[in-house]
Formats: C-alpha cells, sequence, structure tokens
C-alpha cells in the first residue's frame, strides 16, 4: 500500500484481463453508438420496406382491404409472363453494353487524363461533369439531342453526311441502343476518377525501370499498371453491374419502356405494374427476382475476382 | 448563467411544441388537402378558386401538384395519408370505385335542383350505378388546324377521312410555311403507351369507323370487340397516315401529348386532335395563324371522345362533408366561370351545367366545334368496373401496331383481344 499526501490510495482489486476486456467493450459500445443512426435508417428506410415487399410479393394485393396469402402465386405469374423475359433480356443487353464498353471507355479515358501535359485538369473536370448532372436533366437534354425530325440535332448532323434523319428513341431497332449511348456518357466520368486514382497510387518508380530496360508504352500498360490496378476494375465491375440492372430514370424520362416494349426494362416494368396497373404484389415479386439476378451475378463476379487473385 | 440558460430554453421549447401542436390541429380542422395532376398553371388556377372559396365559406383548401397524381394516391392511401379530396380524369372513375378509394355520393345532395348535365354524371357512375365524384368539366375533341397553311396550299378544312389525308399531304409535301425546305407534316398522332395515350387518341377513329373497343353482351356483361372489321379498319387507318401516306410527325409512334403539342406549336405538325386546353400555349406563338372545326367524319359517324374531370371525395377523409361541400361549389355557376375565365388556365373546358352557355362565356369563336361536338356526338367509354386498365391493354396495342410498319394488323388485334377478354374476366364482367 502506497501513500501520498493526497491521502491513502483507492484499494481496487483486479482481475487479470479485466481492464483490457472493459476497454474492448467500451471501444465496442462506442462503434455500435456511432453507427446506430446509421443502422436505425437502413432498418428503417431499407430492411423494413424490404421485408414488407416480400411480405406483399406472397399476398393477392388488395389497396385498402385485407390481403390475402397466395403463397407463390406472383412468382409463377411472372415465369410465364413474356413481358417480364422482355424486359429482363433489354436490362441484361443493357448492362452488357454500358458496363463493357463504359468500362474500357473510362479506363482509357483514365490513363488519357493520367499524363502529365498542360490544362488536364480541365479535361479531368469536363469528363466528371455528367456525374454531378441530375440523371433526369441528362436524359431529357439527350431526348432532345434524339430529336426524330430533321432539325433533331443529331438528325443535322447525319445530314451533313448525307444519311437520312432517324426517328431515333421511336425505331425499335435504335432506341436501346441510343440509351445506352447516352448512359455510357453519364457514367464514364464516375468509373474514370476510381481508375484515375488506382494509376496515382501506382509507384513511379517501376515505371519507370520499365522504361530504362525499353518497355514499350503497351507492355507497360499490359505487364505492369493493368495488373496493379485489377482491383479498381472489379469494383467498377461489381458496382456498374449492379447499378445497371436497376436502371430506371433514363428509361422513364426518354421513353418510358416505348417502343413496342424495345427499351422495356426490369426497374421500367415493375414501376408499370405497380404504379399503373395497381398490381404491387406482381411488381413485389419482380423486385426480389430482380434483386436475386443481381446477387447471383455479385457473388460470381466476387469468385471470379478471387480466382483471379490466387492466380 | 448556464442553469438560467438551460431552463429559459426548456420553457420556450415546451411552448413551441405546444404552439405547434395546437397550430397543426387547428390547420387539419379547418384545412381541405387537394391534389391534382397538371402543370403550375393549373395549379394556380385552383388555388385562386381555393381562394374564392374561403372568402365565401372560411375554409381553407390547400391545392397540392403532383405530376402523377394516381400513382401518388395509390401509395398515400395505403398508409391512410391520402388528402380529402382530389381531381382527376374520369376515365379514373373505376378505378377508385373498384378499389374503395373514393367515397360514393349522392347525386340528389349535391345535384337536388338538377342543373349538371346528365352525361357529366353518366362520366362519374360506377359499374355498379353508383355516383363516384362530382362532375366539374367536361371536354371534347376538335381538330386544330394551321389557317396560314390552308391558305397557302389552297385547301379547306377537313370533313371526312379522305378530306383529312388530303390536307394532310398537302401540309406535308407542299411546304405550307414556306421555308423552301421538306420539314413539315400534316397530323399529330400519338402511339405512347404511357397512360394508355395510344387508346385516347386513336379511340375517335375507331367510333368513327363503327367499331368500339367492347361490346356488350347484355345484362351488364362485354366482350372485346377489337377484333371486328370496323375495329381492323379503323387502326388500319391510323397506321396508314404514318407510314403509306407519310403524314404524321416524326416520332408518332412513341409520341405522347406533350409530344404532340409541341409539334403543333413548334409548327412542325399542321394539325392536332384534343380538347380546349391549349389555347393559352399556342396563342404566344401562333397568334391567330390556327383556328378549331369538328374532327374529319368516319365512314360510320362523326362520334368523338367525351371526356372530363371530377371531384372525388376520398374514403378514409374524416371531413366528407367539407370536402363534399367544397366539391358541391365548384359545380356552382359562380365557381364554373371563374374556372373557365381566370387568368391562369381554364380548368373547367366546358361547363358541367345546363345553365351555362360556355361559347357565351369565354366569347371565343374556337368554342364553338366543342359545345357542338358534346352536345351532338361526344360519347363515353363502356362502364365497366375499371375502364383505365382496358385503355392500357389498347394502348399497348397502338404501340405495337405503329411501332411495326410492316406486321399483320389481324394477328395483332386477335393477341390484344384476348387480353382485354381477360382483364373482362378479372373484373367480372365478361360475358360471351
Amino acid at each position: 500500500m502506497t501513500r501520498s499526501f493526497l491521502g491513502p490510495k483507492k484499494m481496487t482489486r483486479t482481475f487479470p484481463g479485466t481492464k483490457k476486456w472493459k476497454r474492448s467493450l467500451h471501444r465496442i459500445a462506442l462503434a455500435y453508438a456511432f453507427s446506430l443512426p446509421a443502422i436505425l435508417l437502413f432498418a428503417v428506410f431499407k430492411f423494413y420496406p424490404i421485408i414488407l415487399a416480400f411480405v406483399m410479393s406472397l399476398q393477392r394485393f388488395v389497396p385498402l382491404g385485407a390481403r390475402p396469402f397466395v403463397g407463390l402465386a406472383n412468382y409463377g405469374a411472372v415465369m410465364h409472363d413474356d413481358l417480364f423475359w422482355i424486359s429482363l433480356q433489354n436490362t441484361s443487353i443493357y448492362v452488357v453494353f454500358v458496363v463493357g464498353a463504359g468500362t474500357m471507355l473510362s479506363l482509357a479515358l483514365a490513363y488519357l487524363v493520367n499524363q502529365r501535359i498542360r490544362g488536364i485538369k480541365a479535361f479531368r473536370t469536363i469528363y466528371f461533369l455528367p456525374v454531378v448532372t441530375s440523371l433526369v436533366v441528362i436524359s431529357i437534354v439527350w431526348k432532345y439531342l434524339y430529336y426524330p425530325s430533321p432539325r433533331g440535332l443529331f438528325n443535322q448532323v447525319l445530314g451533313l453526311v448525307g444519311i437520312p434523319a432517324q426517328t431515333w428513341l421511336s425505331d425499335p431497332k435504335l432506341a436501346l441502343g441510343a440509351i445506352i449511348v447516352m448512359a455510357i456518357w453519364a457514367r464514364v466520368g464516375y468509373d474514370m476518377v476510381i481508375y484515375l486514382a488506382a494509376l496515382q497510387g501506382l509507384e513511379k518508380e517501376i515505371l519507370e525501370a520499365a522504361s530504362i530496360d525499353g518497355a514499350t508504352w503497351w507492355q507497360r500498360f499490359w505487364h505492369i499498371e493493368f495488373p496493379s490496378i485489377r482491383f479498381a476494375v472489379f469494383i467498377v465491375t461489381i458496382l456498374g453491374v449492379m447499378r445497371a440492372y436497376r436502371v430506371f430514370t433514363p428509361i422513364l424520362v426518354m421513353t418510358n419502356g416505348d417502343p413496342n416494349h424495345g427499351t422495356e426494362v426490369l426497374a421500367t416494368y415493375i414501376y408499370r405494374a405497380g404504379f399503373m396497373n395497381y398490381q404491387m404484389d406482381y411488381a413485389a415479386a419482380m423486385s426480389f427476382i430482380l434483386f436475386l439476378v443481381i446477387l447471383i451475378l455479385t457473388v460470381f463476379q466476387l469468385d471470379v475476382e478471387r480466382r483471379v487473385e490466387r492466380g | 448563467m448556464t442553469k438560467r440558460l438551460v431552463r429559459i430554453l426548456g420553457v420556450l421549447g415546451i411552448v413551441a411544441l405546444v404552439w405547434s401542436g395546437l397550430a397543426a390541429s387547428a390547420f387539419a380542422a379547418t384545412t381541405l388537402s387537394f391534389w391534382l395532376r397538371g402543370n403550375e398553371q393549373m395549379l394556380k388556377a385552383y388555388q385562386y378558386l381555393a381562394d374564392e372559396y374561403q372568402k365565401v365559406s372560411g375554409v381553407r383548401v390547400k391545392p397540392e401538384l403532383f405530376p402523377e397524381v394516381e400513382d401518388k394516391l395509390l401509395t398515400a392511401m395505403i398508409g391512410h395519408q391520402g388528402p380529402d379530396l382530389w381531381v382527376a380524369g374520369v376515365i379514373t372513375t373505376g378505378r377508385w370505385a373498384k378499389y374503395g378509394m373514393a367515397a360514393p355520393v349522392d347525386r340528389k345532395v349535391v345535384d337536388p335542383r338538377g342543373p349538371l348535365m346528365d352525361r357529366a354524371w353518366s362520366f362519374v357512375q360506377g359499374a355498379d350505378g353508383k355516383y363516384y365524384g362530382v362532375p366539374f368539366n367536361v371536354q371534347t375533341n376538335a381538330l386544330h388546324i394551321r389557317t396560314d397553311w390552308l391558305k397557302k396550299v389552297g385547301k379547306k378544312a377537313p370533313a371526312t377521312w379522305d378530306e383529312l389525308v388530303d390536307v394532310a399531304r398537302a401540309f406535308t409535301y407542299d411546304d405550307p410555311d414556306g421555308n423552301g425546305k421538306n420539314d413539315t407534316y400534316g397530323l399529330v398522332i400519338l402511339g405512347g403507351s404511357t397512360k394508355g395515350y395510344g387508346w385516347w387518341y386513336w379511340q375517335g377513329f375507331l367510333w368513327e369507323a363503327g367499331g368500339s373497343v367492347l361490346q356488350s353482351t347484355g345484362n351488364g356483361k362485354y366482350k372485346c370487340a377489337l377484333d371486328s372489321p370496323e375495329a381492323l379498319k379503323a387502326l388500319h387507318f391510323y397506321r396508314d397516315l404514318g407510314y403509306k401516306y407519310g403524314v404524321t410527325q416524326p416520332g408518332f409512334a412513341t409520341a405522347i401529348s406533350r409530344d404532340g403539342y409541341n409539334a403543333f406549336k413548334d409548327g412542325i405538325a399542321g394539325m392536332i386532335i384534343h380538347g380546349p386546353y391549349q389555347f393559352k400555349i399556342y396563342d404566344p406563338v401562333l397568334g391567330n395563324k390556327y383556328t378549331t372545326v369538328p374532327v374529319p367524319r368516319g365512314p360510320a359517324n362523326a362520334d368523338v371522345l367525351g371526356e372530363g374531370e371530377a371531384i372525388y371525395i376520398s374514403s378514409q377523409t374524416s371531413k366528407k362533408k367539407q370536402a363534399l361541400d367544397f366539391a358541391i361549389w365548384l359545380t356552382s355557376k359562380d365557381a364554373q366561370l371563374k374556372a373557365m375565365t381566370n387568368q391562369y388556365i381554364n380548368v373547367v373546358r366546358l361547363s358541367v351545367r345546363k345553365d351555362v352557355k360556355t361559347a357565351d362565356v369565354v366569347k371565343d369563336p374556337r368554342f364553338e366545334p366543342f359545345v357542338e361536338a358534346f352536345a351532338t356526338s361526344a360519347r363515353a367509354p363502356e362502364a365497366i368496373p375499371d375502364f383505365y386498365a382496358v385503355r392500357l391493354i389498347v394502348g399497348d396495342m397502338i404501340q405495337e401496331a405503329l411501332a411495326s410498319p410492316g406486321a399483320d394488323l389481324g394477328a395483332i388485334v386477335k393477341k390484344y383481344s384476348a387480353k382485354v377478354n381477360d382483364e373482362l374476366k378479372k373484373q367480372g364482367v365478361y360475358g360471351d
């Protein structure tokens, strides 16, 4: 027992490890306390509606009355719905082109804007501008660009090279492609920034050493830079697939699924079923199928990533 | 000092809470929530009417604008957060009745002396014979046509389908705007599937050809009549306007009403068919370069779509009496005149009252074809529980017919007839 001028020191019995345990408990409690608002928000605005929607998908929807349980009947009906398969096919085409072409284009752009040349920051800003612009605004502007008469901007450009005016968004053969082009333009800036960050994190010495050893531009890119930013490619692709499968705004604004369901995607079909036809039960069932599609694809992509990382 | 500050803040907080609670309950007790779909001008017009109503009744009405009021109503009413009343197209009457969203109204209470038109009441009658809305506005269609273009190509306004094609050709190929470019078109048609716009525009052509979407089989039962020769004729004519004659505006296959209005306003197309509600939009651009004439007669008749808007009282509101009083006031002579002549937009196009002669009130001869058509040839769709669902299916059919120039229309109408019959079975009104 020690004494000090402040009086006798308080005697406390401690067991070995108790302090450490308390400290870690405190740390966990603190972490939860900080996370709690986000957890609560997520629970109220995400998990609860998801659970409600799942319950709804197992019922027959009656807006203001009792909703009888119908089991998997809504899911069965979806499986026999031609329009569901058309919209799934359209969505998949959209995903393949927007994510595929978008990933390559944004990587190329990132590589370009990673050069040390004058005014490069202005280019980076310009490419990133669509990302900070409302997608609704972009869609409306592009709808005007695709204006189907010879007065439309794109048709005027075509006219300069002797190509007749196209009806773009009204043409079943062109409509989906026209929206895909717009979507790629709108998203490359976002992906470009991720690639740019990855490229700028590379060690300059290795690249310089490769240059000194006589590596060509392509060899440097393919053997050093690309393998080093592969994690970014996976992130961009996984996020891109998840985002693209839920495409809704540009389709709703530009075509609303027309012409002849040529641009109908799952999200617009779900909206149409739920809010225009008042078939919330059916729309909920389709939403869960869409959720499963995205989940399976994401798990598959993560698995591919793991295999690639393991070599 | 700190304790004192905390106390003061505490007292202030309690006062604020009590005050806001009292204010909220006072607001809730005296204010009617009224939803509408449309544009800012319509919101201003309804706000003006609400202010006028407050002057005479002391009751405050708060109009709120929603771009998609039907969607909003569904989600809001599921959560018991809907309005006390709303205004919507009469085509939706069956839907509100079917789902129990609108409360039935007693015609004798609303219209004891019978100044409202029977036809207007028929628009808000459910399949069970009850009335589910208070008629507020009626309208029908007329052909809006560029008079300067007519003069330039030396034609008179068309009165038949053949003449319609003839004038549309001249507007398309004879450079009616004289700019030396081949950039004008004859007639606006709509093929967009959104909200069944294709049906909305084509329905008049269908009746004029002698067809109909549904055919009564007696005892309140119906079957689809889209596969009749008359319906097929109307569909062929509609598609031919676009592809065979090539006289319609570009992008017609997916066009919705807004696209059509813009095509006419911007001098892309010289003719368009719709109700009397775009004058304030067209006039600043086109001035006196256009007029309205009756819709050209088809092979069978000159029937046009009769429609309108009604005030629906929520089945969930606790202020049914106040809401109904406001709806009744909206049908009064005073309110109808204000709704027709206010500075914003004519939310009443043709009055629902027999004692209000619209042409005399608005003093605009362009209203005459509408008044005449409503009195003589306006028709409403068949009174099934939910015609809106059928409208959406027919809208899809029009879209498919217009988006595929070479497709077999016979096969298309058969496919969609089956869909319409399935819908009738769902609604319990199918009869063979």
